[in-house]
């Protein structure tokens, strides 16, 4: 496979794929991806995940207006993420192992966050990571891990915000 | 010198919640620390200095491995989580102290134990907690 991450721009990475877990799957990438094109100057979108993620995030970039956006789903080794994401301006990522991976290099992270509760996945006064925690989560069971799943009901609005929050709208300054 | 071995079964993003952990054991026993982890995360641990030996397993019950560890005598085998399939591999490995949670009478194998209420990565942050087993566990041998 051949592939090349544009050298020029700054970049923006998207992990939205979540390893086996349906609580943490959000439905608004492609959106997302449009929202960040109408308002980014400068900054190309890439969008990363195992191998057999490439046909989704192949469909990302089908339902999305912005063409800017690069398919690395299976391209990296665990390594060559991390050099990424050291590299990157930015992670908008699901809470999968890149957010781990990002908060271990102190890269700049908003997180849409479902299947367990934020504070389980986030250090406490952490400054390089905003997120969105799936509203369901207020009822959480740590028991039985249960809980009603409206990660979906997230906006891509929501994002956006903390995106500039984040960044003190340096990025998405609309 | 001391010897301890992690059994570390997770995946990459709760293996990487558990390094910081991995790094007070090592900065504060000076011990050489050895982790199991699957053969997909090795990646994720490989260069990291705290950690002498990786050995990578495919399976989620690693038997031949726990009883090869079993003949190299550590001093300290341990887990971050509560299953009782790992707690049956520590039993197996660990012929000093075997060290991890206590869950609903899953710790019945170990001999150093602490009490958990709910499963590991379900209500309290994750790093914190992996963190107050080791500083119990090893502040307690000390």
């Amino acid at each position: 496979m051949i592939f090349a991450i544009p050298e020029y721009k700054n970049r923006i990475v998207i992990a939205p794929f979540p390893r086996q877990d349906q609580k943490r799957c959000w439905d608004k990438w492609s959106k997302l991806c449009d929202a960040l094109g109408n308002i980014l100057f400068d900054e190309c979108l890439l969008l990363i995940g195992n191998e057999e993620n490439w046909d989704e995030a192949e469909q990302i970039i089908e339902q999305s207006q912005n063409k800017d956006i690069s398919n690395l789903c299976g391209c990296l080794s665990t390594l060559g993420l991390g050099m990424l994401l050291k590299e990157c301006r930015l992670l908008i990522c699901v809470n999968s192992m890149p957010m781990h991976l990002a908060a271990a290099l102190g890269v700049n992270r908003v997180a849409i966050i479902g299947g367990t509760p934020a504070n389980v996945v986030v250090q406490e006064g952490d400054p390089t990571i905003r997120y969105i925690e799936d509203p369901g989560l207020a009822l959480y069971d740590p028991e039985t891990t249960e809980y009603p799943v409206r990660i979906n009901d997230i906006t891509v609005e929501q994002v956006l915000e903390k995106i500039k929050e984040l960044t003190d709208g340096k990025v998405c300054s609309g | 010198m001391r010897k301890i071995l992690i059994f570390d079964l997770n995946y990459m993003g709760d293996m990487l919640m558990s390094s910081p952990a991995i790094r007070w054991i090592k900065e504060n026993t000076g011990a050489e620390v050895d982790v199991v982890c699957y053969d997909f995360c090795v990646d994720i641990m490989r260069g990291n200095p705290y950690i002498d030996n990786i050995y990578a397993v495919k399976r989620r019950f690693p038997l031949w491995t726990a009883i090869e560890a079993r003949r190299r005598n550590y001093d300290v085998v341990m887990q971050f989580n509560t299953s009782l399939l790992t707690n049956l591999l520590i039993w197996i490995a660990g012929r000093k102290i075997r060290l991890g949670y206590d869950y609903r009478g899953r710790g019945v194998l170990l001999n150093r134990r602490i009490s958990i209420q709910y499963r590991t990565a379900r209500n309290g942050n994750r790093v914190g907690e992996c963190l107050r087993l080791v500083q119990w566990g090893f502040n307690w041998n000390e």
